[in-house]
């Protein structure tokens, strides 16, 4: 199935808001995340063919915006 | 990348605005637009793609106005950092401080224990209002006339006996 590959920048996105976003679309799609020097690499496959893959990837992106927000804000968020 | 045709790049000064404000600037944009963030030396760079039913341009300037609230947002909570740590110090501290509270309470415990043994019948139905037993509403003239007048009685035969001198009875 056709995938997506999003780019992110090391220095802005977590690690960890990129695992929470992996697991949040497993049901979705096939996340693999890699580093590559400052950016983290995340390969988008998608499950199931109905589902168009770069709104898919778009999703994906403002969650892992969401999550890593959530993180930086703590509990004051 | 994704959607090429229809993005909005913007850049935004990070001495002027720092990336906690974008980040969140951003954060209330996630149900109008797509948003990468990407960061370039001193500067942040937003992507933006809008969702269906939103104009562009619109966007983009909903995007400024929101950066700037969230900028000022953030100075004015840094601003006041110290004052709202302090209040709620205080507000966490006399919440938690219950020796103050105990010490008063065992200090009312004391004086009631101490009525008690006075053995004084204050529980009684029969006590009325205008009752006294601690002798509290007698006026000190009357509490003490008896005493008074023993003390004169005594100075006044002391200055009878012959060689007293004058004002020891007094």
């Amino acid at each position: 199935m056709a995938s997506t590959t999003l780019r992110f920048n090391a220095a802005i996105y977590s690690k960890a808001a990129l695992e929470a976003t992996r697991e949040a679309y497993a049901e979705f799609a096939r996340l693999a995340v890699a580093r590559e020097g400052g950016t983290w690499v995340v390969d988008v496959e998608p499950l199931t063919a109905d589902l168009a893959a770069d709104v898919l990837a778009l999703e994906i992106m403002n969650f892992a915006l969401a999550e890593t927000a959530h993180q930086k804000r703590g509990v004051s968020a | 990348m994704l959607r090429d045709q229809s993005s909005l790049d913007l850049t935004v000064n990070g001495r002027i605005y720092p990336l906690e404000a974008v980040m969140a600037a951003a954060y209330t944009f996630l149900d109008r637009a797509y948003v990468l963030l990407d960061k370039d030396k001193n500067d942040v760079r937003v992507r933006l793609w809008p969702k269906e039913g939103r104009a562009a341009a619109a966007t983009e300037g909903d995007f400024y106005n929101e950066l700037l609230n969230e900028a000022l947002r953030l100075k004015i909570a840094k601003q006041n950092q110290q004052v709202r740590e302090m209040v709620i110090n205080r507000a966490l501290f006399a919440a938690t401080n219950t020796n103050v509270e105990e010490e008063v309470l065992d200090r009312a415990l004391d004086s009631l224990d101490n009525l008690d043994d006075l053995n004084l019948d204050l529980d009684s139905d029969n006590l009325d209002f205008l009752d006294d037993p601690l002798g509290i509403a007698v006026p000190w003239e009357e509490k003490f006339a008896a005493d008074a007048k023993k003390k004169e009685g005594e100075g006044d035969k002391a200055a009878e006996k012959p060689g007293a001198p004058e004002g020891e009875a007094k």
